[in-house]
């Protein structure tokens, strides 16, 4: 099949609800991050959201990494 | 927490675990003391706004695109211009462009900073990046940026055709002017480009890039990361004189 269209591939696809649920944003010691849900307690770091050039330094926070959390997470 | 687990379950594959424990180590430090021994620096003088991706409005893109928040932008703009640390802040753009309102926002948040603002294009930064890019009190472009100036465009569908259509035009003469006002470039001269045939196949706009973009008054100068922090440190000093003159007068 193929579609002629000048509307977004989004537009004409949209994606599934459950894609948007995965992903939420988390403060963790004060730098907000952007965080995929891998299992109840624990996420993987997708992006970090800061203005301090010194956050993206943080071993703890680079993209990929796992980060458990202690209390109800990613509510 | 690991060794428990690894007695109770000894027929488990051994790899996986090891880097497991070699992680929740990791984690269990950061659980326990909020935060690993990551060697720490002074906060930095000058923080630093990535408009990076497309610039998203209301309507949520999906996750796998890559996309600024204007939502979660503008509060950082504002806690900029508070914390008293910082001094300074450099932008860096690279940009397809996206919601034209988010677009402006974030335009007007950072051209009405107080502290000084260096921004730098990298890459693109193409429709609505353009107002962000001359938005900043000095902006810079890569050699190899381009940036794409085109007409407002829509997709999907429209209720109210000659509406939409008045709201569209008004929303164009909001972006030239913005861009007018901040920038060198004439009235004429950005919407000579911006309707210009030929630039990009049958499309109208056109794709300028990093020295033309200096040549027609749109950005400041060809430079990246160095003299960009050199022309931030310069801006910082001025506005410090400047606020210490106040105090004495």
């Amino acid at each position: 099949m193929i579609l002629y269209t000048i509307l977004p591939n989004e537009a004409v696809f949209p994606p599934d609800q459950s894609v948007y649920e995965q992903q939420k944003i988390i403060e963790w010691n004060g730098v907000q991050l952007l965080v995929e849900r891998t299992s109840l307690t624990e996420c993987r770091v997708v992006q970090v959201l800061s203005t301090d050039p010194q956050d993206y330094l943080n071993d703890a926070t680079q993209p990929g990494q796992m980060l458990t959390l202690s209390t109800s997470p990613l509510k | 927490m690991n060794s428990e687990y690894r007695n109770e379950n000894p027929g488990q594959e051994p790899d996986p675990k090891k880097d497991d424990q070699s992680k929740s180590t990791l984690v269990d430090k950061i659980q326990q003391l909020g935060q690993t021994n990551v060697p720490s620096m002074d906060q930095s003088n000058i923080h630093c706004l990535t408009i990076i991706g497309q610039i998203e409005g209301h309507v949520q893109l999906p996750p796998q695109n890559k996309t600024t928040k204007y939502e979660h932008l503008i509060p950082q703009i504002v806690a900029i211009e508070q914390n008293p640390k910082i001094e300074g802040v450099l932008i860096l753009l690279n940009t397809v462009g996206g919601d034209v309102e988010a677009g402006l926002a974030i335009s007007e948040m950072i051209a009405s900073l107080s502290k000084p603002s260096v921004s730098i294009v990298l890459g693109g930064g193409h429709s609505i990046g353009v107002p962000i890019a001359v938005a900043a009190n000095h902006s810079f472009v890569a050699e190899t940026a381009t940036m794409t100036i085109h007409p407002v465009r829509l997709t999907g569908l429209v209720i109210g055709v000659p509406q939409t259509f008045e709201y569209l035009d008004k929303m164009q003469e909001r972006v030239v002017s913005f861009v007018t006002r901040h920038s060198n470039i004439t009235e004429e001269k950005f919407k000579e480009l911006m309707f210009s045939r030929g630039n990009l196949t049958r499309d109208i706009g056109t794709n300028v890039v990093g020295d033309d973009a200096v040549s027609y008054g749109l950005i400041d100068e060809v430079g990246a990361v160095g003299p960009a922090m050199k022309k931030l440190n310069e801006l910082i000093e001025e506005y410090k004189g400047k606020q210490e003159g106040d105090i004495v007068q």
